[in-house]
C-alpha cells in the first residue's frame, strides 16, 4: 500500500512537471515564426525612425508569446499572442509608411509654397522692371518733346531773324521779292561792275555788306548767286563774264562771313532777260546779279 | 507519513488538472470585445472595405469577433479574450492601412503639383 502510494505521488509530480515545462520537442508554431519575422522586418526598416515607440510594442508583445512558448509550447495561447504580435509589427509599419507618405506630401507641398513665392517674386521684379522701363521711356519721351518744342521754337526765332533781316535790306536796297524758288535779292550790273569788268566797283562793296549781314542770318538755307548779262557781244563771252562776277559776288559776301557750304555761284550769261535788250534801259535791267536764299526742305 | 503523503499526490493532482484544463470558467471579456468592436466600427468608418489589404484585415477582425462570441456561448471565455484579442489587432492594422492608402494618394497629388508649378504647366485636376 506504501509502494502504492509512493508510486501514485510520483506519477502525478511527473504529469505536473510535464504540465508546466512542456514537450521540449514540440516545433515553434507557425504564428511565432511569422511574428519573429515580422518584428524583425519592422525593427530594420524605416518604423524605427518614424514609429520606434510602435516597434517596442510590437517587441514586447513578440516577447510574451516568447515567453508563453518557453512556458507551455504547445499552448494555444502562444500562437494567439504572436499572431498579435505578428500584428503589431505589421502596424508599426504601415504607421511609418503613413508618416512617410505624409512627409513626402508636407515636403511637396512646401515646395510648391516655395516655388510660387519664387514666381510671384520674380513676376514682382519683372513688373518693377517695367515700371521702370515705362517710367524713363515717359521721361524720354517728355525729354524729347521738349527738345522738339524748343528745336521748333529755335527755327522760328531763325526763321523771325531771318525775315527781319531781309525786310531790313528790302527797306534798304529796294529789289527783295519773294518767288517759288526763294526769297530774290535783285542788284543791277551798273552798281556791281565796270562794263565787261569782273570785279566789284568800291561803291558796290557797301551794298553788298549789307547783302551779306542779311544773309549770314539765313541759316540752313542755300543760296545761289546768278550772274546775268544782255545780248551784246557772243553768249560764250556772256557766259564767261556772268560766271566771273557771280564768283565775285561770292567771294565778296563769303569774305564777309557768309558760310562757304552754303553759297555758290551760277552763271546764265545772256539766256534770262528780264526786260527786252532792245533798249537801252531794257539791256541795263538785263545786266544784273541775283541773290536767290533757297526754301529749307520741310519747313 | 501516510497521511502527508496522501495529501500531498491530492494536492499535486489538483493543481496539475487545473493547468491541463485552464479556467473554462474565468469571467466573460466584455471589456476586450468592447474594444474590439470599437476597432472594428473604426476600421469600417475609414473605408478599410475600399483598400484591398485593409479589407482583408477587417474580414479577418469580423470573423474573430464572431468567432469569440461563439466561444462565449460556449462559456471558454479565457480562449475567447485571445480571440479578440487577435480581433482588435487585426481592426486596427486595417484601420493604419487604410490610412496609409489615403496618405500616399495626397502624396501623389502634392507631388504632381509641385512638379507642375516648378515646370509652369498647371496641374490636371
Amino acid at each position: 500500500m506504501k509502494l502504492f502510494r509512493t508510486k501514485t505521488a510520483v506519477t502525478m509530480t511527473g504529469l505536473l512537471a510535464l504540465s508546466v515545462v512542456g514537450c521540449a520537442s514540440t516545433p515553434t508554431p507557425q504564428e511565432l515564426l511569422d511574428a519573429r519575422s515580422a518584428y524583425q522586418h519592422a525593427q530594420s526598416g524605416p518604423a524605427m525612425q518614424y514609429t520606434p515607440d510602435q516597434v517596442h510594442e510590437a517587441k514586447v508583445a513578440l516577447d510574451k508569446a516568447e515567453q508563453s512558448y518557453v512556458d507551455d509550447p504547445g499552448d494555444q495561447k502562444t500562437k494567439d499572442l504572436a499572431y498579435v504580435a505578428q500584428r503589431r509589427a505589421e502596424l508599426a509599419e504601415a504607421n511609418a509608411a503613413n508618416s512617410q507618405a505624409q512627409s513626402v506630401k508636407g515636403q511637396a507641398e512646401n515646395d510648391t509654397k516655395q516655388t510660387t513665392k519664387g514666381q510671384l517674386a520674380q513676376t514682382r521684379g519683372q513688373l518693377a522692371l517695367t515700371g521702370a522701363q515705362l517710367g524713363s521711356t515717359t521721361q524720354a519721351l517728355a525729354g524729347s518733346q521738349q527738345q522738339l518744342e524748343s528745336e521748333k521754337k529755335a527755327h522760328a526765332d531763325a526763321d523771325k531773324r531771318a525775315k527781319d533781316a531781309m525786310d531790313r535790306l528790302a527797306m534798304s536796297i529796294g529789289a527783295v521779292k519773294q518767288e517759288p524758288r526763294g526769297m530774290v535779292i535783285t542788284l543791277s550790273g551798273s552798281v556791281l561792275f565796270a562794263s565787261n569788268k569782273d570785279a566789284l566797283l568800291p561803291a558796290a562793296q557797301e551794298r553788298l555788306g549789307q547783302v551779306a549781314d542779311a544773309l549770314k542770318t539765313q541759316d540752313d538755307h542755300k543760296i545761289v548767286v546768278e550772274g546775268h548779262t544782255d545780248s551784246q557781244g557772243s553768249a560764250a563771252s556772256n557766259q564767261g563774264l556772268s560766271e566771273r562776277r557771280a564768283q565775285s559776288v561770292v567771294s565778296f559776301l563769303v569774305s564777309r562771313g557768309v558760310p562757304q557750304n552754303q553759297i555758290r555761284a551760277e552763271g546764265l550769261g545772256l539766256n534770262r532777260p528780264v526786260a527786252d535788250n532792245g533798249s537801252p534801259e531794257g539791256r541795263a535791267n538785263n545786266r544784273r546779279v541775283e541773290i536767290i536764299v533757297q526754301p529749307v526742305e520741310g519747313r | 507519513m501516510r497521511s502527508i503523503l496522501g495529501w500531498a499526490a491530492f494536492g499535486l493532482s489538483a493543481v496539475g488538472v487545473m493547468g491541463i484544463a485552464g479556467c473554462a470558467s474565468s469571467q466573460v471579456p466584455n471589456a476586450r470585445m468592447a474594444s474590439s468592436e470599437a476597432a472594428i466600427r473604426a476600421a469600417q468608418e475609414t473605408g478599410s472595405k475600399n483598400v484591398p489589404q485593409a479589407a482583408l484585415h477587417l474580414k479577418l477582425a469580423e470573423e474573430q469577433l464572431q468567432s469569440a462570441k461563439a466561444l462565449i456561448r460556449d462559456n471558454d471565455n479565457k480562449r475567447a479574450e485571445y480571440v479578440l484579442m487577435r480581433a482588435q489587432a487585426d481592426a486596427e492594422l486595417a484601420i493604419a492601412l487604410s490610412h496609409v492608402a489615403v496618405s500616399n494618394v495626397q502624396a501623389g497629388t502634392a507631388v504632381d503639383e509641385a512638379r507642375a508649378v516648378r515646370s509652369g504647366t498647371p496641374p490636371t485636376p
